[in-house]
């Protein structure tokens, strides 16, 4: 097998007479299908190769792969030209960055405007209307939540990053219908915009009101890990306090890893919720790099299923699934390559691979979703068969993990105190 | 706020222009037939959409299908599909075909324009996200009902297998020791004998199939050889059932089975190995489980007996039995890790009833051919 090198020198070789690749450039008919097939390869090996140059700092060579790469990628095309765009911004923005000699984090990243978050939240819509993880994510969290405060009357529910509160109208709805009737509901919704943060609360407060539900909300601007006093998230005693963490690499949700679990330790919730994207925060620029293209080459490939009639579906679906590819899979992308994740560790911390290792040091243990949960995602999945068809669930050590054929996507655990620490509960 | 899903009951005080059809469409008399979506049926249109699994996946056609509303067709529908997925933008464009490559063209526009008029774009956004919510709602109200029903089921096959278990390992000792015992006490007590006679004959075909004393699993009725487990488990259930009439005949010919005649006990077991994984595990149980079914848990034919039954024994067995099983540990605990992994999605109600129904029959048949009487 060849090293990734010389193949891509054996294909420039090959095609040096057509600088510019089309269609029906290619010899034969019968070659069109193997011709997208080694476009694709193509891209891949440039884009590996401009990686390589990047990670040893070859930056003028990494630039003149990139611009071959940009011919062939496009935002519009076929699955793995349109993930290759992204990295292939990415990569363009990571070089200039490199050679003016900026290190610092994308501004936008630190102070996300009013706009930008209308974007991500409009994109999510339609990211949960195309594909399962959303709900995936929100329901598995809602079952695992409504299990932990069986027979608690007062439920005091922190959500670290609450957008558009979009996952609690479900919880409302089935804390509603307990026969065990709830006397207190109460959201702390953590965000970066207080307007954002007031709509989502009086929307909320709405549901509730019409499901009967006694609800108080709560907003606090900000990030968890950055909270100083920690009387701001209002715990009170009497309740049971749950926290809900959904990772996404769009920014950085909380702030100081060792100020978020600090607060989590003070805290003690009954439950801690967490979402996790399978992707690697951690290793070299490269490990990454390749890490990255593999996640989001099966997000982009999960994607792909064309509508099922050939009508406006196709290019309503199209249109929603370029706003959740270049608003929320692009700003990710581009997060993760050009800057090195939406957290940079400027405050010199380190940063966290496993999120659950942490908490069991800060005293939590698995609360296993193997039961009910795991049951409701299949049958979420179930629901949704003709659509969803490559999607695959599993469970590994109370964890349940959706993911596209082989690959797991997206991981789902919660965690609750462990009982032996001077007699807290 | 949940709108539940009966007909849509139209207002028929609309304003007099629009005429209330059979259907309970409400269409204007102007020239062109335009079709009012009122909340009601907007709703409707709504749910067929989440069922069908949202706004990109659902089709006119099958949102009709789902609908069932006289007098929609399939233009009225195509429009308001068309407008629900985009969201209420009032942006003319999309209502057009277009080619995909502009699309980053309009969406600079849509951005352009939003960002000039902050208000008409949150308000817009209100109406989507709230559409949004609602969806997401009803898909975990579905979900939630659904495990509801799984749960339920599942705990009433494991108290019945544990049940039976109890019976069969205390049945199984108390025959050891009563078969030494001479029959002099009375007509029940050679009832009892014959019955520990046909019992010996029925007992060793459960411990072949190694059920009795719960001992390991190997049932071969899985998933896969339905049929035939059926045919074997009738058999068994027969004798049982026999022998367990026989039984319950002796004082005052009040049988079991008369009494649960045409009660539909919604059994489990479905045998038709279409939902393998959740129900493999437990084949066992309710193969232990059958049998006494419809006996478990009916109050009155050990009631009505309890002065007649010579075998006190074996009534206090089986009460003692019915105390133990709802404070043990349930044995299947359904949390092991092949069951999550592939789990299908299971129709317990469909399957529930034949099975039930068959053992009626089958309890009538044996009356007919019962041997000892």
């Amino acid at each position: 097998m060849k090293s990734i090198r010389d193949a891509a020198v054996d294909d420039d070789n090959s095609d040096r007479p057509r600088k510019r690749p089309n269609l029906t450039g290619e010899t034969t008919g019968n070659e069109l299908a193997t011709g997208a097939e080694r476009r694709g390869l193509r891209l891949l090996r440039l884009l590996l190769q401009c990686a390589e140059c990047v990670a040893m700092d070859n930056l003028s060579d990494a630039a003149d792969l990139v611009l071959e790469a940009s011919e062939l990628a496009s935002p519009f095309g076929s699955s793995p030209e349109r993930v290759a765009a992204y990295f292939v911004d990415a990569l363009r923005f990571r070089i200039v960055g490199s050679c003016i000699g900026i290190h610092s984090p994308l501004k936008h990243i630190k102070t996300l405007n009013l706009s930008q978050m209308q974007s991500f939240h409009g994109a999510l819509q339609s990211y949960n209307a195309i594909s399962p993880f959303v709900k995936f994510s929100h329901f598995t969290a809602n079952q695992a939540i409504y299990e932990a405060v069986d027979g608690e009357e007062r439920v005091h529910v922190i959500d670290l990053d609450i957008m558009q509160g979009l996952q609690w109208p479900g919880l409302f709805h089935i804390l509603a219908s307990r026969p065990r009737k709830i006397v207190s509901l109460r959201l702390t919704g953590i965000g970066s915009s207080t307007e954002l943060l007031e709509q989502t609360g009086r929307r909320l407060a709405e549901f509730a009101r019409s499901l009967g539900l006694p609800f108080e909300f709560h907003s606090l601007e900000g990030k968890i890990g950055d909270v100083a006093d920690l009387s701001r998230l209002g715990i009170r005693p009497g309740e049971a306090t749950v926290m809900h963490w959904m990772h996404h690499s769009l920014y950085d949700v909380i702030g100081s890893n060792l100020g978020t679990l600090r607060a989590m330790k003070s805290i003690r919730p009954k439950l801690i919720t967490v979402i996790e994207q399978d992707l690697s925060k951690t290793g070299s620029f490269l490990v990454r790099f390749v890490e990255a293209l593999h996640y989001y080459s099966a997000l982009f490939d999960a994607l792909e299923v064309p509508g099922e009639d050939g009508f406006v579906g196709d290019e309503g679906m199209i249109l929603r699934r370029h706003q959740v590819e270049q608003r929320l899979f692009g700003a990710e992308i581009r997060n993760i390559v050009a800057v090195g994740g939406p957290k940079r560790s400027g405050g010199g911390e380190v940063k966290v691979e496993r999120w659950g290792d942490e908490l069991i040091r800060a005293g939590f243990l698995p609360f296993s979703l193997a039961g009910s949960p795991a049951a409701q995602a299949s049958l979420l999945l179930g629901m949704y068969r003709s659509n969803w068809r490559g999607y695959s669930l599993a469970e590994e050590n109370g964890c349940l993990k959706l993911g596209w054929k082989d690959l797991s996507l997206l991981t789902a655990s919660a965690w609750q105190p462990s009982t032996d620490l001077i007699g807290n509960t | 706020m949940f709108h539940p899903k009966k007909p849509a009951a139209m207002n028929s005080n609309e304003r007099g222009m629009c005429v209330q059809g059979d259907s309970g469409l409400v269409l204007t008399t102007d020239p062109k037939p335009r079709l009012r979506w009122t909340v009601e049926l907007h709703d409707r249109f709504v749910d067929a959409v989440t069922q069908l699994g949202g706004p990109d996946k659902a089709t006119p056609k099958t949102i009709m299908r789902v609908m069932g509303v006289k007098g929609l067709t399939l233009y009225h529908l195509k429009s308001h599909l068309q407008k629900f997925r985009l969201g209420k933008q009032p942006h003319k464009e999309f209502n057009d075909h277009h080619s995909v490559k502009d699309a980053s063209a309009l969406e600079i526009q849509r951005n352009t324009a939003s960002s000039s008029g902050l208000m008409p774009r949150n308000m817009n956004d209100n109406v989507q996200i709230t559409d949004a919510i609602r969806m997401q709602m009803e898909v975990q109200r579905r979900l939630q009902e659904q495990l509801e029903v799984q749960k339920h089921l599942q705990l009433r096959i494991e108290a019945q297998g544990k049940y039976m278990q109890n019976i069969l390992e205390k049945a199984c000792q108390t025959l050891a020791g009563e078969n030494k015992v001479s029959a002099a006490i009375g007509h029940s007590s050679s009832a009892l004998a014959e019955m520990a006679a046909a019992g010996t004959m029925n007992f060793p075909s459960l411990y072949d199939l190694n059920i009795c004393g719960g001992g390991g699993g190997g049932v071969s009725c899985g998933g896969g050889g339905g049929g035939e487990g059926d045919q074997q488990l009738d058999h068994i259930q027969q004798h049982n059932m026999e022998s367990f009439m026989q039984h319950s005949n002796d004082g005052h010919g009040n049988s079991i089975g008369s009494v649960c005649l045409g009660k539909k006990r919604p059994n489990p077991y479905n045998g038709n190995g279409k939902s393998p994984f959740i129900w493999s595990d437990d084949l066992r149980l309710q193969e232990l489980g059958m049998p006494m079914t419809l006996a478990s848990q009916q109050e009155h034919p050990f009631k009505g007996g309890e002065h007649q039954h010579s075998p006190q024994d074996h009534h206090h067995h089986l009460t003692d039995s019915m105390a133990e099983i709802y404070e043990s540990k349930p044995i299947f605990s359904g949390e092991d890790k092949s069951q999550s992994q592939k789990l299908e999605r299971p129709s317990p109600r469909r399957a529930g009833f034949e099975p039930a129904k068959r053992i009626c029959l089958m309890m009538s048949q044996g009356r007919n051919n019962s041997s000892f009487g």
